[in-house]
């Protein structure tokens, strides 16, 4: 009781805290029956029929394989390569020892994850347009090879979509990555280099230890997304060419495809509702993973 | 592990949540959706025991004598002053928009006893915006469903029938369009749409620069075939190599073919304007399509046309504005030169390669009400103002006078812009034709003075598709749709736009809409047609 009493302040501190995920997280839960349902504004929601799983088929008819693998694979070449660019910029930012020269690069390499897709779309376009682009007319010309029909060309597509995204996303890991690395007792390295250890041994030995906690962190996070595309970077970037779709369509351009004439809401939220279960699975998964290998680190 | 259990829980729990805020606009959307819809039974209740109620009036009204003004016939001014909002497609700057609202206002607060607050959006996004707000269940009343398909609006509740109003508070309008019209905007046995006085018909040609043919020594009076076309176009290519010879509207090379596409392409009638035929066949399986994407790609190959056309996000009149193009194809009408000249600003001629045609679709978008509108009856009435009033009709058209247009003849009703504007800077974007009735409203400078009889001539001119008055109900195969939309998106630009070779790629197309469940759509669009035929 006396507890109760002690602690009843804090209680009512997270009080705004908890309505808050009431109303923003836990309410427009109840917005999932909508995928359930043939909607029909006139009866209202609750009113509508309920018409099982048909507003998930269309998921599954046509491309389901392509789509899926897709925006799996895709996916997880970023888990891969975002950490591995970021971590290694990381640490040459660390290295670095004149204070200006470290602002002056964190800012530019936050600038690309600063410009809107549709920009980035127009700069990729920049490069890769067919007769006035910067590849066709100065740099192939340069190797004596052809001019190429990009927007055409599935088969290049995989890596510029990959290079793109790097390009865009790696500042801000960066300066997470850069955050935990500035946080890492000097006195370690101190202690290595006693014990006569290179630049390259203190960095493999004490800075990638550090931030294992962070990485496993970031990586969790960004699986459970595995199933959602960054739809500017697979919708704008590709200029919603039709011959690339093979390469480019993932199923939140898929679905934005299909419905964009249709306006079905009940497909769209029955689209929602397949990402986020996958989603959730693949947390649950990666964590039971992780738990085996580090139980630490592991989310829960 | 209890502690486990729970925090596994919260993960999942968080999961959905995000998945909640991230793909669910709709999601949250739909909540509000819900709320309103319930508020606006109550709303609507009120609009037919009204409606009722004002049915004695009105026919007191006509008994009376007709006074010729359109709100004579009914008299809203003991009900409660509501603000009616409209929507309308076209790019217009907020503060133009509400000058026209207040102009507007005036007047039907005088003759419906309400305000009207129109807002209008671009092309590019007016779709998007509207379904946004006909989803979160805001008012809506009044508008022009452009680009949307008018048997899922009417299915999903989110649009009102007109069927009961229209006798009462649209009489004039309800008389004055043909029932072949009317029936264009049916769904079930209920009136949804009211279609737009205007060109109703069309016809398909090339339109090209005609300072450039002039300089080549050619009139359009040359072209007589598709190879004439193409031998122009070739020189055009030598004369200025810097310039494509033809360009895409947006991603479409060719957006119209002479057959009935009934409202989707998925399944079209291939001869309509030839024999008169119901049966539903696909396009893209066709010779037809065969022969045209292996045209469009040999032009490509001899660069005749932009490269990378189905990727294009420009309008082609902008590409031939800035000079770095020639010419396109088009759909066009009566009046179809002089509107484009007028917009890009140099003298623009055609060739047309059919006569002119009529469909289901060139009625539309034409204007419905919404479900969720404050008032329906008095929507409705405002539908009509628009359509019989022409100070009512030039205000939305043409906006203000002194500060869009000003008359180049008084007398005669031709209007121009003001001095030292054009297009761009007055700021109300002029889309005569999408609104209820062009043809109560001022002449443009360069129209022809006939344009409204010459139109009106063309439009009963045209050869009638044996579908026309059809609208497919896709609801029953909307998976199949879908994913056909999906597998049309891959191809069907990139063909007609000659960046793939048709002899390799239309049979991959073809596989991949049956395996889609073209088939499926066709079936279905076969049996609703034939039932709506044995109704007729």
């Amino acid at each position: 009781m006396a507890k109760t009493r002690r602690y009843l302040p804090l209680y009512l501190m997270m009080v705004p805290g908890l309505l808050y995920l009431l109303i923003n997280n836990y309410i427009p839960m109840l917005g999932i029956i909508i995928a359930f349902k043939q909607i029909n504004f006139r009866i209202g929601i609750l009113k509508s029929p309920f018409v099982g799983l048909s507003n998930f088929e269309f998921l599954f008819k046509g491309d389901a394989w392509l789509i899926t693998r897709n925006t799996i694979a895709y996916n997880l070449l970023f888990i891969v390569l975002t950490p591995v660019v970021a971590i290694t910029v990381a640490i040459f930012l660390n290295e670095l020892k004149s204070v200006m020269a470290k602002k002056v690069y964190q800012t530019l390499i936050l600038i690309p994850y600063l410009i809107s897709i549709v920009v980035v779309s127009y700069l990729v376009y920049a490069l890769l347009a067919t007769d006035n682009g910067f590849m066709n007319n100065t740099i192939l010309p340069l190797f004596g090879i052809d001019p190429v029909s990009w927007y055409s060309s599935p088969q290049y597509w995989p890596v510029i979509l990959v290079v793109t995204h790097i390009w865009k996303g790696f500042g801000y890991s960066t300066i997470i990555y850069y955050a935990t690395l500035v946080g890492i007792d000097k006195s370690y390295y101190e202690a290595a280099a006693i014990d006569g250890a290179g630049r390259w041994a203190r960095i493999w030995n004490v800075t990638i230890p550090c931030l294992k906690s962070t990485i496993i962190t970031l990586t969790l996070l960004s699986i459970g997304r595995m199933f959602y595309s960054d739809f500017g970077l697979f919708y704008q970037v590709p200029m919603n060419s039709g011959p690339l779709l093979d390469v480019t369509n993932t199923i939140d351009t898929y679905v934005y495809r299909g419905l964009m004439q249709s306006n079905n809401i009940g497909m769209s939220s029955a689209a929602g509702v397949y990402q986020s279960v996958v989603g959730f699975v693949l947390v649950l998964l990666a964590n039971i993973i992780t738990s085996k290998i580090s139980k630490e680190d592991a989310l829960f | 592990m209890k502690r486990r259990v729970l925090a596994a829980m919260l993960a999942a729990v968080m999961t959905v949540g995000l998945a909640a805020c991230g793909g669910g606009d709709a999601g949250t959307a739909g909540g509000d959706a819900g709320a309103a819809g319930a508020e606006d039974a109550g709303g609507s209740d009120a609009g037919v025991t009204a409606g009722t109620e004002e049915g004695g009036d009105a026919n007191d009204g006509t008994g009376a004598g007709d006074s010729g003004s359109a709100a004579a016939a009914y008299d809203f001014s003991d009900q409660e002053h509501v603000t009616l909002k409209l929507y309308m497609f076209g790019d217009a700057d907020t503060d133009q928009c509400e000058a026209v609202s207040a102009a507007l206002s005036e007047i039907t607060n005088e003759k419906l006893n309400c305000d009207v607050e129109l807002t209008r959006i671009g092309f590019g996004s007016y779709q998007q915006q509207v379904n946004l707000v006909l989803s979160s269940g805001e008012q809506i009343d009044v508008f022009a469903p452009h680009g949307m398909s008018l048997a899922t609006l009417a299915n999903s509740g989110q649009i009102y029938p007109m069927t009961e109003l229209l006798p009462e508070y649209a009489a004039e309008t309800f008389a004055a369009i043909p029932e072949i019209d009317w029936s264009c905007g049916m769904i079930g046995d209920d009136y949804y749409m009211m279609p737009a006085n205007k060109d109703k018909a069309m016809d398909l040609g090339f339109m090209m620069r005609k300072d450039i043919l002039d300089e080549l020594g050619m009139t359009v009076d040359d072209i007589k075939s598709f190879d004439d076309l193409h031998d122009l176009l070739v020189k055009v290519k030598e004369a200025h190599p810097d310039m494509y010879p033809v360009v895409p509207d947006f991603a479409a090379t060719i957006g119209y073919m002479k057959l009935d596409n009934l409202g989707d392409n998925l399944g079209v009638i291939m001869t309509a304007f030839e024999d008169d035929s119901l049966t539903v066949e696909n396009l893209y399986a066709s010779d037809y399509y065969m022969e045209l994407c292996t045209r469009m790609y040999s032009w490509a190959q001899e660069g005749l046309i932009m490269p990378d056309a189905s990727s294009n996000s420009e309008s082609g009149n902008n590409l031939i504005k800035s000079g770095r193009a020639f010419g396109r194809f088009s759909h066009m009408k009566i009046g179809f030169e002089s509107e484009n000249t007028n917009s890009i600003g140099t003298e623009i001629v055609c060739w047309r390669y059919t006569d002119p045609i009529s469909v289901t679709a060139k009625l539309t978008p034409g204007w419905v009400i919404g479900e969720n509108s404050v008032d329906h009856a008095r929507s409705v009435a405002l539908l009509n103002l628009m359509y019989t009033d022409p100070e009512v009709s030039n205000l939305v058209i043409n906006g203000i006078e002194g500060v869009h247009y000003e008359f180049a003849d008084e007398a005669k009703g031709v209007i121009r812009y003001p001095a030292g504007k054009d297009a761009t800077s007055v700021g109300y974007a002029r889309q005569a034709w999408g609104w209820p009735n062009e043809q109560i409203s001022y002449l443009w400078e360069g129209d022809p003075e006939t344009l409204w009889a010459d139109l009106n001539a063309f439009n009963e001119s045209a050869r009638q598709s044996p579908a026309k008055g059809f609208t497919f109900d896709n609801s029953a195969v909307l998976n199949e749709v879908t994913a056909c939309n999906n597998v049309v998106t891959k191809y069907h630009n990139a063909l007609i736009g000659g960046q793939l070779d048709p002899s390799t790629t239309i049979p991959e197309f073809v596989a991949e809409l049956e395996k889609a469940g073209i088939d499926k759509i066709i079936a279905e669009k076969q049996r609703q047609i034939d039932e709506w035929a044995a109704n007729k």
